[in-house]
Protein backbone atom coordinates (compact mmCIF):
# COMPACT_ATOMS: atom_id res chain seq x y z
CA UNK A 1 0.00 0.00 0.00
CA UNK A 2 1.15 3.15 -1.06
CA UNK A 3 0.52 6.36 0.95
CA UNK A 4 -0.94 8.25 -1.40
CA UNK A 5 -3.52 5.66 -2.46
CA UNK A 6 -5.35 6.42 1.19
CA UNK A 7 -4.29 9.97 1.50
CA UNK A 8 -7.50 12.11 1.39
CA UNK A 9 -7.19 14.94 -0.73
CA UNK A 10 -7.57 17.57 2.24
CA UNK A 11 -5.47 15.50 4.24
CA UNK A 12 -2.12 15.72 1.43
CA UNK A 13 -3.21 19.62 0.77
CA UNK A 14 -2.84 20.79 4.11
CA UNK A 15 0.13 18.22 4.60
CA UNK A 16 1.95 19.80 1.43
CA UNK A 17 2.06 23.27 2.81
CA UNK A 18 3.25 21.98 6.73
CA UNK A 19 6.05 20.23 4.52
CA UNK A 20 7.08 23.17 3.14
CA UNK A 21 8.39 24.86 7.20
CA UNK A 22 11.20 22.92 6.87
CA UNK A 23 13.76 23.73 9.56
CA UNK A 24 10.72 23.94 11.74
CA UNK A 25 10.11 20.40 10.87
CA UNK A 26 13.87 19.20 11.32
CA UNK A 27 13.62 20.84 14.68
CA UNK A 28 10.81 19.06 16.04
CA UNK A 29 12.29 15.71 14.75
CA UNK A 30 15.14 16.39 17.01
CA UNK A 31 13.22 17.14 19.71
CA UNK A 32 11.20 13.97 19.24
CA UNK A 33 14.39 11.57 19.15
CA UNK A 34 16.13 12.90 22.10
CA UNK A 35 13.53 13.76 24.06
CA UNK A 36 9.68 12.82 23.65
CA UNK A 37 10.08 9.25 22.06
CA UNK A 38 12.72 7.67 24.56
CA UNK A 39 9.99 9.35 27.46
CA UNK A 40 7.05 7.88 25.67
CA UNK A 41 8.89 4.48 25.47
CA UNK A 42 9.91 4.59 29.22
CA UNK A 43 6.27 5.32 29.81
CA UNK A 44 4.89 2.10 27.82
CA UNK A 45 7.06 -0.46 29.19
CA UNK A 46 6.27 1.19 32.52
CA UNK A 47 2.98 1.59 32.46
CA UNK A 48 1.64 -0.74 29.66
CA UNK A 49 1.15 -4.42 28.56
CA UNK A 50 3.43 -4.65 25.64
CA UNK A 51 1.82 -7.07 23.43
CA UNK A 52 4.11 -10.08 22.05
CA UNK A 53 3.41 -13.88 20.21
CA UNK A 54 3.76 -15.35 23.60
CA UNK A 55 1.49 -12.61 25.32
CA UNK A 56 -2.28 -11.98 23.81
CA UNK A 57 -1.22 -14.32 20.98
CA UNK A 58 -4.47 -13.81 18.88
CA UNK A 59 -3.93 -9.94 19.24
CA UNK A 60 -0.56 -9.78 18.30
CA UNK A 61 -1.28 -12.16 15.05
CA UNK A 62 -3.85 -9.76 14.01
CA UNK A 63 -1.36 -6.78 14.47
CA UNK A 64 0.96 -8.93 12.56
CA UNK A 65 -1.27 -9.47 9.98
CA UNK A 66 -2.28 -5.67 9.47
CA UNK A 67 0.87 -4.61 9.48
CA UNK A 68 2.21 -7.14 6.27
CA UNK A 69 -1.04 -6.00 4.25
CA UNK A 70 -0.20 -2.20 4.77
CA UNK A 71 3.23 -2.62 4.46
CA UNK A 72 4.99 -1.04 7.27
CA UNK A 73 8.07 -1.72 9.56
CA UNK A 74 6.52 -3.16 12.40
CA UNK A 75 5.82 -0.58 15.37
CA UNK A 76 5.67 -2.17 19.05
CA UNK A 77 2.26 -3.05 19.98
CA UNK A 78 0.60 -1.76 24.28
CA UNK A 79 -2.54 -2.10 25.70
CA UNK A 80 -3.36 0.24 28.53
CA UNK A 81 -5.74 0.29 31.08
CA UNK A 82 -8.48 2.46 30.39
CA UNK A 83 -12.46 2.41 30.64
CA UNK A 84 -12.56 4.50 27.21
CA UNK A 85 -12.47 2.94 24.07
CA UNK A 86 -9.75 4.41 22.86
CA UNK A 87 -6.18 3.94 20.36
CA UNK A 88 -3.46 5.97 19.26
CA UNK A 89 0.19 6.00 17.61
CA UNK A 90 3.30 8.36 18.32
CA UNK A 91 7.24 8.15 17.27
CA UNK A 92 9.17 8.93 14.20
CA UNK A 93 11.85 6.38 14.94
CA UNK A 94 10.78 4.27 17.32
CA UNK A 95 6.93 4.07 16.48
CA UNK A 96 4.21 2.43 18.66
CA UNK A 97 0.87 1.67 18.59
CA UNK A 98 -1.31 2.12 21.79
CA UNK A 99 -4.99 0.00 22.64
CA UNK A 100 -7.22 1.33 25.35
CA UNK A 101 -8.18 -2.45 27.34
CA UNK A 102 -11.93 -1.58 26.63
CA UNK A 103 -10.80 -1.78 22.48
CA UNK A 104 -9.49 -4.99 22.94
CA UNK A 105 -12.55 -5.82 25.28
CA UNK A 106 -15.60 -4.56 23.19
CA UNK A 107 -14.75 -5.04 19.78
CA UNK A 108 -14.12 -8.36 17.60
CA UNK A 109 -11.51 -9.31 16.21
CA UNK A 110 -11.65 -8.17 11.99
CA UNK A 111 -13.02 -4.95 13.98
CA UNK A 112 -9.88 -4.54 15.89
CA UNK A 113 -8.01 -5.10 13.02
CA UNK A 114 -9.33 -1.82 11.93
CA UNK A 115 -9.01 0.21 14.70
CA UNK A 116 -5.35 -1.42 14.12
CA UNK A 117 -5.04 -0.31 9.99
CA UNK A 118 -6.13 3.31 11.36
CA UNK A 119 -3.05 3.71 13.20
CA UNK A 120 -0.70 1.80 11.08
CA UNK A 121 -2.63 4.13 8.40
CA UNK A 122 -1.15 7.75 10.62
CA UNK A 123 1.91 5.72 9.95
CA UNK A 124 2.24 5.15 6.64
CA UNK A 125 1.61 8.28 6.04
CA UNK A 126 3.80 9.99 8.51
CA UNK A 127 1.23 11.78 10.57
CA UNK A 128 3.28 11.56 13.53
CA UNK A 129 5.42 14.51 13.38
CA UNK A 130 2.68 16.83 12.85
CA UNK A 131 0.37 15.75 15.37
CA UNK A 132 3.55 16.34 18.03
CA UNK A 133 3.76 19.54 16.85
CA UNK A 134 -0.34 20.45 17.46
CA UNK A 135 0.13 18.42 20.89
CA UNK A 136 3.29 20.81 21.64
CA UNK A 137 1.34 23.28 20.82
CA UNK A 138 -2.14 22.52 23.21
CA UNK A 139 -0.02 21.66 25.89
CA UNK A 140 1.82 25.20 25.76
CA UNK A 141 -2.33 26.26 25.89
CA UNK A 142 -2.75 23.96 28.98
CA UNK A 143 0.20 25.00 30.81
CA UNK A 144 0.58 28.47 30.27
CA UNK A 145 -2.86 29.89 28.98
CA UNK A 146 -0.42 30.87 25.58
CA UNK A 147 -2.78 29.50 22.61
CA UNK A 148 -5.74 31.91 23.34
CA UNK A 149 -5.71 35.15 21.85
CA UNK A 150 -2.17 34.68 20.70
CA UNK A 151 -0.21 34.17 17.69
CA UNK A 152 0.11 30.42 18.44
CA UNK A 153 -4.05 30.54 17.85
CA UNK A 154 -4.29 30.48 13.61
CA UNK A 155 -1.64 28.05 13.79
CA UNK A 156 -2.88 25.92 16.34
CA UNK A 157 -6.86 25.85 13.80
CA UNK A 158 -4.86 25.15 11.04
CA UNK A 159 -2.94 22.26 12.17
CA UNK A 160 -6.39 21.03 14.07
CA UNK A 161 -7.75 21.19 10.44
CA UNK A 162 -4.91 19.38 9.44
CA UNK A 163 -5.65 16.42 12.19
CA UNK A 164 -9.28 16.21 11.19
CA UNK A 165 -8.27 16.03 7.36
CA UNK A 166 -5.15 13.43 8.82
CA UNK A 167 -8.20 11.00 10.52
CA UNK A 168 -9.90 10.68 6.83
CA UNK A 169 -6.69 9.05 5.36
CA UNK A 170 -6.06 6.89 8.36
CA UNK A 171 -9.98 5.77 8.05
CA UNK A 172 -9.71 5.05 4.46
CA UNK A 173 -6.10 2.63 5.60
CA UNK A 174 -8.90 0.91 8.01
CA UNK A 175 -11.32 0.56 5.78
CA UNK A 176 -8.96 -0.84 2.87
CA UNK A 177 -7.47 -3.63 4.86
CA UNK A 178 -10.75 -4.83 6.89
CA UNK A 179 -13.42 -4.23 4.24
CA UNK A 180 -15.48 -0.96 4.65
CA UNK A 181 -18.33 -2.63 6.39
CA UNK A 182 -16.36 -4.14 9.25
CA UNK A 183 -15.05 -0.13 9.36
CA UNK A 184 -18.68 0.42 9.93
CA UNK A 185 -19.23 -1.86 12.35
CA UNK A 186 -16.38 -0.86 14.02
CA UNK A 187 -17.45 2.98 14.40
CA UNK A 188 -20.56 2.41 15.73
CA UNK A 189 -19.30 1.03 18.55
CA UNK A 190 -17.16 3.35 18.96
CA UNK A 191 -19.48 6.31 18.64
CA UNK A 192 -21.88 4.43 21.10
CA UNK A 193 -19.62 2.45 23.43
CA UNK A 194 -21.83 -1.02 22.92
CA UNK A 195 -20.14 -4.10 22.84
CA UNK A 196 -22.96 -5.20 20.14
CA UNK A 197 -24.91 -3.59 17.67
CA UNK A 198 -27.35 -4.77 15.85
CA UNK A 199 -29.13 -3.73 12.37
CA UNK A 200 -28.45 -1.52 10.11
CA UNK A 201 -24.00 -0.84 9.85
CA UNK A 202 -24.51 2.18 7.89
CA UNK A 203 -26.41 3.75 10.08
CA UNK A 204 -24.14 6.80 10.75
CA UNK A 205 -23.79 6.84 7.35
CA UNK A 206 -27.43 7.88 7.08
CA UNK A 207 -26.45 10.62 10.33
CA UNK A 208 -23.92 11.80 7.96
CA UNK A 209 -26.16 12.46 5.06
CA UNK A 210 -28.79 13.87 7.52
CA UNK A 211 -25.92 15.90 8.76
CA UNK A 212 -24.34 17.54 5.64
CA UNK A 213 -28.03 18.41 4.61
CA UNK A 214 -28.53 20.27 7.82
CA UNK A 215 -25.56 22.14 7.57
CA UNK A 216 -25.78 23.10 3.92
CA UNK A 217 -29.13 24.91 4.92
CA UNK A 218 -27.89 28.36 4.89
CA UNK A 219 -24.17 30.00 5.51
CA UNK A 220 -25.23 30.82 8.86
CA UNK A 221 -25.72 27.31 9.03
CA UNK A 222 -22.27 26.45 7.73
CA UNK A 223 -20.80 29.02 9.81
CA UNK A 224 -22.16 28.01 13.42
CA UNK A 225 -21.59 24.10 12.62
CA UNK A 226 -17.98 25.17 11.49
CA UNK A 227 -17.01 26.95 14.66
CA UNK A 228 -18.65 24.04 17.09
CA UNK A 229 -16.12 21.48 15.18
CA UNK A 230 -13.10 23.78 14.79
CA UNK A 231 -11.52 22.46 17.82
CA UNK A 232 -12.41 18.88 17.63
CA UNK A 233 -9.33 16.92 16.99
CA UNK A 234 -10.97 14.14 15.13
CA UNK A 235 -14.01 14.75 12.42
CA UNK A 236 -17.32 13.45 13.76
CA UNK A 237 -18.29 9.53 13.72
CA UNK A 238 -21.19 10.10 11.33
CA UNK A 239 -18.83 12.47 8.78
CA UNK A 240 -16.05 10.22 8.85
CA UNK A 241 -18.63 7.06 8.23
CA UNK A 242 -20.03 9.04 5.36
CA UNK A 243 -16.33 9.69 4.16
CA UNK A 244 -15.88 5.90 3.99
CA UNK A 245 -18.79 5.68 2.11
CA UNK A 246 -18.46 7.58 -0.45
CA UNK A 247 -14.23 6.76 -1.08
CA UNK A 248 -15.50 3.01 -1.42
CA UNK A 249 -16.71 3.47 -4.98
CA UNK A 250 -13.85 5.20 -5.67
CA UNK A 251 -10.69 2.80 -7.92
CA UNK A 252 -8.02 3.11 -5.13
CA UNK A 253 -10.50 1.41 -2.81
CA UNK A 254 -11.43 -1.16 -5.27
CA UNK A 255 -7.76 -1.74 -6.31
CA UNK A 256 -6.80 -2.00 -2.83
CA UNK A 257 -9.04 -4.34 -1.60
CA UNK A 258 -8.78 -6.39 -4.54
CA UNK A 259 -4.83 -7.04 -3.75
CA UNK A 260 -4.63 -6.70 -0.57
CA UNK A 261 -7.17 -9.06 0.69
CA UNK B 1 -24.34 21.41 -13.89
CA UNK B 2 -24.27 22.87 -17.71
CA UNK B 3 -21.53 22.21 -19.88
CA UNK B 4 -20.01 24.94 -21.49
CA UNK B 5 -21.04 24.17 -25.12
CA UNK B 6 -17.34 24.83 -26.70
CA UNK B 7 -16.21 22.25 -24.19
CA UNK B 8 -19.24 19.68 -24.90
CA UNK B 9 -17.15 17.71 -27.38
CA UNK B 10 -15.60 16.31 -24.74
CA UNK B 11 -18.05 13.50 -24.17
CA UNK B 12 -16.81 12.26 -27.27
CA UNK B 13 -13.17 12.34 -26.28
CA UNK B 14 -11.08 9.37 -25.61
CA UNK B 15 -11.18 8.39 -21.89
CA UNK B 16 -7.11 8.49 -21.71
CA UNK B 17 -7.12 11.90 -23.33
CA UNK B 18 -9.66 13.09 -20.38
CA UNK B 19 -7.63 11.59 -17.68
CA UNK B 20 -4.37 13.61 -18.78
CA UNK B 21 -6.57 16.60 -18.71
CA UNK B 22 -8.06 15.94 -15.45
CA UNK B 23 -4.55 14.87 -13.76
CA UNK B 24 -3.79 18.62 -15.25
CA UNK B 25 -6.08 20.07 -13.11
CA UNK B 26 -5.30 18.14 -10.47
CA UNK B 27 -2.01 17.02 -9.90
CA UNK B 28 1.44 19.05 -10.53
CA UNK B 29 4.32 17.92 -12.29
CA UNK B 30 6.04 16.13 -9.04
CA UNK B 31 2.23 14.47 -8.61
CA UNK B 32 1.59 16.48 -5.49
CA UNK B 33 -1.99 17.72 -5.77
CA UNK B 34 -2.77 20.99 -6.05
CA UNK B 35 -3.74 22.86 -3.17
CA UNK B 36 -6.10 24.97 -4.86
CA UNK B 37 -8.16 21.82 -6.68
CA UNK B 38 -11.65 21.28 -6.34
CA UNK B 39 -12.33 17.84 -8.19
CA UNK B 40 -10.79 15.19 -5.72
CA UNK B 41 -12.97 15.70 -3.24
CA UNK B 42 -16.29 15.14 -5.32
CA UNK B 43 -18.66 11.95 -5.85
CA UNK B 44 -18.18 12.06 -9.72
CA UNK B 45 -14.13 11.23 -9.10
CA UNK B 46 -14.73 9.09 -6.46
CA UNK B 47 -17.02 7.01 -8.64
CA UNK B 48 -15.26 7.90 -12.29
CA UNK B 49 -11.70 8.28 -11.85
CA UNK B 50 -9.81 7.10 -14.01
CA UNK B 51 -11.89 4.62 -15.60
CA UNK B 52 -15.29 5.96 -16.60
CA UNK B 53 -13.89 10.20 -17.40
CA UNK B 54 -16.92 10.54 -19.26
CA UNK B 55 -19.28 10.74 -16.43
CA UNK B 56 -16.78 13.57 -14.97
CA UNK B 57 -16.83 15.96 -18.44
CA UNK B 58 -18.90 18.40 -16.36
CA UNK B 59 -16.83 19.02 -13.58
CA UNK B 60 -13.64 18.72 -15.51
CA UNK B 61 -15.37 21.86 -17.61
CA UNK B 62 -16.09 23.63 -14.76
CA UNK B 63 -12.77 23.14 -12.83
CA UNK B 64 -10.95 24.49 -16.12
CA UNK B 65 -12.68 27.59 -16.66
CA UNK B 66 -12.55 28.61 -12.90
CA UNK B 67 -9.06 28.41 -12.97
CA UNK B 68 -9.04 30.37 -16.22
CA UNK B 69 -11.46 32.91 -14.25
CA UNK B 70 -11.01 35.53 -11.75
CA UNK B 71 -12.01 33.88 -8.18
CA UNK B 72 -13.81 37.18 -7.22
CA UNK B 73 -15.60 37.82 -10.56
CA UNK B 74 -16.75 34.26 -10.27
CA UNK B 75 -18.01 34.59 -7.04
CA UNK B 76 -19.99 38.17 -7.63
CA UNK B 77 -21.39 36.68 -11.20
CA UNK B 78 -21.93 33.17 -9.74
CA UNK B 79 -20.33 31.46 -12.45
CA UNK B 80 -17.13 31.16 -14.35
CA UNK B 81 -16.19 32.97 -18.06
CA UNK B 82 -16.98 31.11 -21.00
CA UNK B 83 -14.52 28.83 -22.55
CA UNK B 84 -13.88 31.20 -25.07
CA UNK B 85 -13.13 34.27 -22.82
CA UNK B 86 -10.55 31.94 -21.41
CA UNK B 87 -9.16 30.81 -24.12
CA UNK B 88 -8.64 34.76 -25.50
CA UNK B 89 -7.35 35.78 -22.00
CA UNK B 90 -4.29 32.87 -22.91
CA UNK B 91 -4.01 33.63 -26.48
CA UNK B 92 -2.65 37.36 -24.81
CA UNK B 93 -1.03 35.68 -22.32
CA UNK B 94 1.00 33.78 -24.61
CA UNK B 95 1.50 36.32 -26.80
CA UNK B 96 -1.01 34.82 -29.69
CA UNK B 97 -2.88 36.98 -32.35
CA UNK B 98 -6.47 36.91 -31.96
CA UNK B 99 -8.85 39.10 -33.75
CA UNK B 100 -12.17 40.40 -31.87
CA UNK B 101 -14.42 37.82 -33.72
CA UNK B 102 -12.29 34.60 -33.65
CA UNK B 103 -14.02 31.79 -32.85
CA UNK B 104 -12.45 29.20 -30.66
CA UNK B 105 -11.94 26.88 -33.39
CA UNK B 106 -9.89 29.45 -34.87
CA UNK B 107 -8.13 30.72 -31.65
CA UNK B 108 -7.58 27.04 -30.71
CA UNK B 109 -5.56 26.38 -33.85
CA UNK B 110 -3.28 30.07 -33.82
CA UNK B 111 -2.16 29.08 -30.20
CA UNK B 112 -1.12 25.02 -31.14
CA UNK B 113 0.29 26.26 -34.44
CA UNK B 114 2.33 28.70 -32.13
CA UNK B 115 2.99 26.22 -29.83
CA UNK B 116 4.62 24.32 -33.39
CA UNK B 117 6.58 26.85 -34.00
CA UNK B 118 7.72 27.32 -30.83
CA UNK B 119 8.69 23.81 -30.12
CA UNK B 120 10.35 23.11 -33.63
CA UNK B 121 12.69 26.43 -32.83
CA UNK B 122 14.04 24.71 -29.96
CA UNK B 123 14.42 21.22 -31.48
CA UNK B 124 18.01 19.81 -32.31
CA UNK B 125 18.10 19.14 -36.15
CA UNK B 126 18.27 15.15 -35.49
CA UNK B 127 14.61 15.76 -33.83
CA UNK B 128 13.63 17.82 -36.63
CA UNK B 129 15.23 15.46 -39.34
CA UNK B 130 13.15 12.72 -37.34
CA UNK B 131 9.81 14.44 -37.36
CA UNK B 132 10.38 15.19 -41.11
CA UNK B 133 10.91 11.46 -41.95
CA UNK B 134 7.70 10.68 -39.69
CA UNK B 135 5.90 12.97 -41.45
CA UNK B 136 7.12 12.14 -45.35
CA UNK B 137 8.95 15.53 -45.89
CA UNK B 138 12.68 14.95 -47.46
CA UNK B 139 14.96 16.02 -45.61
CA UNK B 140 18.36 15.23 -47.52
CA UNK B 141 19.11 18.44 -49.16
CA UNK B 142 17.80 21.05 -46.53
CA UNK B 143 19.52 22.66 -44.17
CA UNK B 144 18.07 22.86 -40.35
CA UNK B 145 16.96 26.37 -41.75
CA UNK B 146 15.22 25.16 -44.26
CA UNK B 147 14.01 22.08 -42.51
CA UNK B 148 12.33 24.78 -40.25
CA UNK B 149 11.04 26.58 -42.65
CA UNK B 150 9.33 23.92 -44.67
CA UNK B 151 7.80 22.23 -41.02
CA UNK B 152 6.52 25.11 -40.32
CA UNK B 153 4.75 25.52 -44.10
CA UNK B 154 3.54 22.24 -43.43
CA UNK B 155 2.01 22.98 -39.92
CA UNK B 156 0.37 26.08 -41.58
CA UNK B 157 -1.38 24.04 -44.66
CA UNK B 158 -1.68 20.30 -43.47
CA UNK B 159 -4.24 19.70 -41.13
CA UNK B 160 -3.16 16.00 -40.47
CA UNK B 161 0.53 17.50 -40.15
CA UNK B 162 -0.29 19.71 -37.53
CA UNK B 163 -2.38 17.05 -35.77
CA UNK B 164 0.40 14.77 -35.83
CA UNK B 165 2.99 17.14 -34.59
CA UNK B 166 1.07 18.41 -32.10
CA UNK B 167 0.42 15.23 -30.87
CA UNK B 168 4.28 14.43 -30.46
CA UNK B 169 5.01 18.18 -28.86
CA UNK B 170 1.70 19.24 -26.67
CA UNK B 171 2.77 16.70 -23.98
CA UNK B 172 6.33 18.13 -24.13
CA UNK B 173 4.96 21.98 -24.26
CA UNK B 174 2.62 21.63 -21.61
CA UNK B 175 5.35 20.92 -18.93
CA UNK B 176 7.60 23.32 -20.25
CA UNK B 177 4.85 25.65 -20.07
CA UNK B 178 4.36 24.78 -16.10
CA UNK B 179 8.29 25.27 -15.35
CA UNK B 180 7.83 28.71 -16.16
CA UNK B 181 4.76 29.34 -14.34
CA UNK B 182 6.49 28.22 -11.63
CA UNK B 183 9.74 30.61 -12.71
CA UNK B 184 7.28 33.37 -12.71
CA UNK B 185 5.79 32.65 -9.84
CA UNK B 186 9.11 32.40 -7.95
CA UNK B 187 9.86 36.50 -9.53
CA UNK B 188 6.24 37.67 -8.09
CA UNK B 189 7.08 36.33 -4.69
CA UNK B 190 10.59 37.79 -4.54
CA UNK B 191 8.70 41.47 -5.81
CA UNK B 192 6.79 41.06 -3.10
CA UNK B 193 8.86 40.80 -0.31
CA UNK B 194 10.34 44.02 -1.40
CA UNK B 195 6.77 45.77 -1.14
CA UNK B 196 6.62 44.58 2.35
CA UNK B 197 9.86 46.07 3.57
CA UNK B 198 7.79 49.79 1.88
CA UNK B 199 5.94 50.52 5.45
CA UNK B 200 2.16 50.85 5.66
CA UNK B 201 1.20 51.96 2.48
CA UNK B 202 3.24 49.58 0.33
CA UNK B 203 1.53 46.99 3.06
CA UNK B 204 -2.23 47.86 1.59
CA UNK B 205 -0.35 48.18 -1.98
CA UNK B 206 0.85 44.81 -1.47
CA UNK B 207 -2.33 43.35 0.63
CA UNK B 208 -4.77 44.46 -2.76
CA UNK B 209 -2.16 42.98 -4.96
CA UNK B 210 -1.81 39.37 -2.96
CA UNK B 211 -5.47 39.00 -3.22
CA UNK B 212 -5.77 39.89 -6.30
CA UNK B 213 -2.52 37.87 -7.54
CA UNK B 214 -4.22 35.14 -5.71
CA UNK B 215 -7.86 34.97 -7.09
CA UNK B 216 -6.55 36.03 -10.72
CA UNK B 217 -6.84 32.93 -13.44
CA UNK B 218 -4.03 30.53 -12.38
CA UNK B 219 -1.91 29.83 -15.78
CA UNK B 220 0.19 27.75 -14.60
CA UNK B 221 -2.98 24.99 -14.52
CA UNK B 222 -5.02 26.30 -17.05
CA UNK B 223 -2.51 26.88 -19.77
CA UNK B 224 -1.36 23.33 -19.81
CA UNK B 225 -5.38 22.46 -19.84
CA UNK B 226 -6.38 24.60 -22.90
CA UNK B 227 -3.09 23.21 -24.56
CA UNK B 228 -5.11 19.85 -24.22
CA UNK B 229 -8.58 20.73 -24.81
CA UNK B 230 -7.18 22.31 -28.00
CA UNK B 231 -5.20 18.79 -29.21
CA UNK B 232 -8.04 16.93 -28.48
CA UNK B 233 -10.29 18.98 -30.17
CA UNK B 234 -8.18 18.97 -33.21
CA UNK B 235 -7.78 15.19 -32.29
CA UNK B 236 -11.42 14.63 -32.44
CA UNK B 237 -11.93 16.57 -36.01
CA UNK B 238 -9.29 15.06 -37.43
CA UNK B 239 -10.61 11.09 -36.72
CA UNK B 240 -14.02 12.43 -37.88
CA UNK B 241 -12.57 13.68 -41.43
CA UNK B 242 -10.62 10.76 -41.81
CA UNK B 243 -13.91 8.33 -41.29
CA UNK B 244 -15.69 11.09 -43.71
Amino acid sequence: MKARQIMHPADAKALQVLKQARGFNTLIKYFMQVGDERIMRGENLGTMLRVTPDNLPKVYAAFREVVCRVGIDEPELYVYNDPVMNAYTYGDTRIFVALSSLLVERLTLPELKSIMAHECGHILCRHTLYKTVLHIIEDMGKAAQVITGSLAFPAYCALQYWNRMSEYSADRCAAAVVGEQVFQSALLKLTSGLSDIQGDPYQLVEQGKRYYEMKNVSFFDRVQQACREMFYSHPQDCQRAYEIDRWKSSANYRYLTNNLN
Amino acid sequence: MKTDKDLRFLSSCENEDLRVLCDILTHDRLGNIRITEQLTSTDEYNRSYPEDMLFLVPQISEELLKYGSNTITTFWNGEPDTYATVLRRICRQMDVKTKEHDDVKTMERNLLTELCQDALNKMSERELRLLANENGIPDKRLTRQALTATLLMAIRTSRPILTRIVARIVQYFVELVTVRGVATAGIETATRAVGGALGPIGWAALGAWTVYDISSPAYRVCVPAVLQVAYMRLNRFEKERRVA
